[in-house]
C-alpha cells in the first residue's frame, strides 16, 4: 500500500506512545487509576489524529499545534457524549476540563520531540530526544502489557502496581541503554536489528535481575517491547 | 488528497458525526446499531475526518508543499 508510508506510521505511533506515556505517568504520580478502556480510546483517537494530519498535511510547527489541539479536543468530545453508557463511578477523570489542556501539552511535547528528532540530525540533543522517546514508548507498552495480560480483569487499572518505581525502572533502563547505544554505535538501518536485539535483551535482563519479571516468558515479552519501542523511535526519525 | 476528495470526506465525516445525537433519536430513525458508546466512537472518528478534511480545504498550499 503506497499510501501507508512507513515513516508516517512510525512517527504517528511514537508520538501517540510518548503522549500516553507522559499521561499515564502523570496519572500514576497523581495516584489516579488508569483504565484500559480509557487508555484504548485515547490511544485510538490520538493516533488517528496524528496519522491523518501527518499523512494529509505533512509535518511542521503549524501541523503540530493543530494536532495538539484537535486530538485532545476530539477525545474530550467523545468523553462527554459517551457519558450515558460509561460507568461514571469509574470513568470520571476527564470530566475536568483541565485535562484537555494537560493532554494538549503532553501531545505538543511528544510531537515536538519526535519532529525535532528528524530535523536535528547530528546535533547533541538528538540522542537525548531519541532516548527520551524510546523510554516513554517502552513504558507505555509495558503498562499496556501489564493491563491486558498481567491483570486481565474487566476494568484493569494501574493501581495494581505496588509502587511507581517499577515504571521508573523501565524508563531509566531504556533511556540509559539507548544513550549508550547512540554514544558507541552509529545509528542506521543496518544496525537496527542488532540494536533492537541488544537493547531488548539488556532491558529484559535488567528487569529480571531487579526482580520485576514473573517468568522467563515475561522477560522475553519485555525484551521484545523494549526492542519495538526503540525500533519505532529509530524509524520515525 | 485532492480538493474534491477532501470535500467528500468532509461530508462523510459530518454525516458520521450525527451519531452524537441523543440515543433515543438515533434509535427512532432505525439506526440504533450497537451500544451508544460504540456509535459515539464512530461519530468521533467521523468528526476527526471532517476536521482534518476542513483543515485540508482551508490550507491547500500547506498540503501541496508537504508532498
Amino acid at each position: 500500500m503506497a499510501w501507508l508510508n512507513k515513516q508516517v506510521l512510525a512517527f504517528s505511533l511514537i508520538v501517540t506512545l510518548a503522549m500516553n506515556g507522559f499521561d499515564m505517568l502523570f496519572h500514576l504520580l497523581e495516584d489516579t487509576a488508569v483504565h484500559l478502556g480509557y487508555v484504548a480510546v485515547k490511544f485510538t483517537v490520538i493516533f488517528l489524529t496524528v496519522f491523518l494530519i501527518v499523512h494529509i498535511m505533512g509535518r511542521g510547527k503549524e501541523q503540530g499545534i493543530v494536532t495538539s489541539i484537535t486530538g485532545p479536543a476530539i477525545f474530550y468530545v467523545y468523553y462527554r457524549y459517551a457519558s450515558p453508557t460509561l460507568d461514571r463511578t469509574l470513568f470520571k477523570l476527564d470530566e475536568n476540563v483541565t485535562y484537555l489542556f494537560l493532554h494538549a501539552a503532553f501531545l505538543g511535547i511528544a510531537y515536538y520531540l519526535t519532529h525535532s528528532l528528524s530535523q536535528r540530525e547530528g546535533t547533541m540533543s538528538q540522542p537525548i530526544f531519541k532516548a527520551l522517546l524510546a523510554s516513554l514508548a517502552a513504558s507505555t507498552l509495558e503498562m499496556g502489557y501489564h493491563m491486558t495480560v498481567l491483570t486481565p480483569t474487566l476494568v484493569s487499572e494501574l493501581k495494581v502496581f505496588e509502587s511507581v518505581s517499577y515504571i521508573y525502572l523501565v524508563l531509566a533502563v531504556t533511556f540509559a541503554l539507548v544513550l549508550v547505544k547512540e554514544a558507541f554505535w552509529s545509528s542506521g538501518w543496518i544496525h537496527l536489528g542488532a540494536s533492537m536485539l541488544l537493547i531488548g535483551l539488556a532491558g529484559g535482563l535488567t528487569l529480571w535481575m531487579a526482580g520485576w519479571s514473573f517468568s522467563l516468558l515475561d522477560s522475553v515479552v519485555r525484551a521484545i517491547l523494549l526492542g519495538i519501542a526503540y525500533s519505532l523511535t529509530e524509524a520515525s526519525a | 488528497m485532492s480538493t474534491k476528495t477532501a470535500l467528500w470526506f468532509l461530508i462523510i465525516g459530518v454525516i458520521l458525526a450525527l451519531l452524537f445525537l441523543p440515543p433515543k433519536l438515533i434509535i427512532s430513525w432505525g439506526l440504533g446499531i450497537g451500544r451508544h458508546n460504540d456509535r459515539v466512537l464512530v461519530g468521533t472518528i467521523g468528526l476527526l475526518v471532517a476536521v482534518v478534511s476542513a483543515y485540508r480545504l482551508l490550507r491547500p498550499t500547506l498540503a501541496e508543499n508537504s508532498k
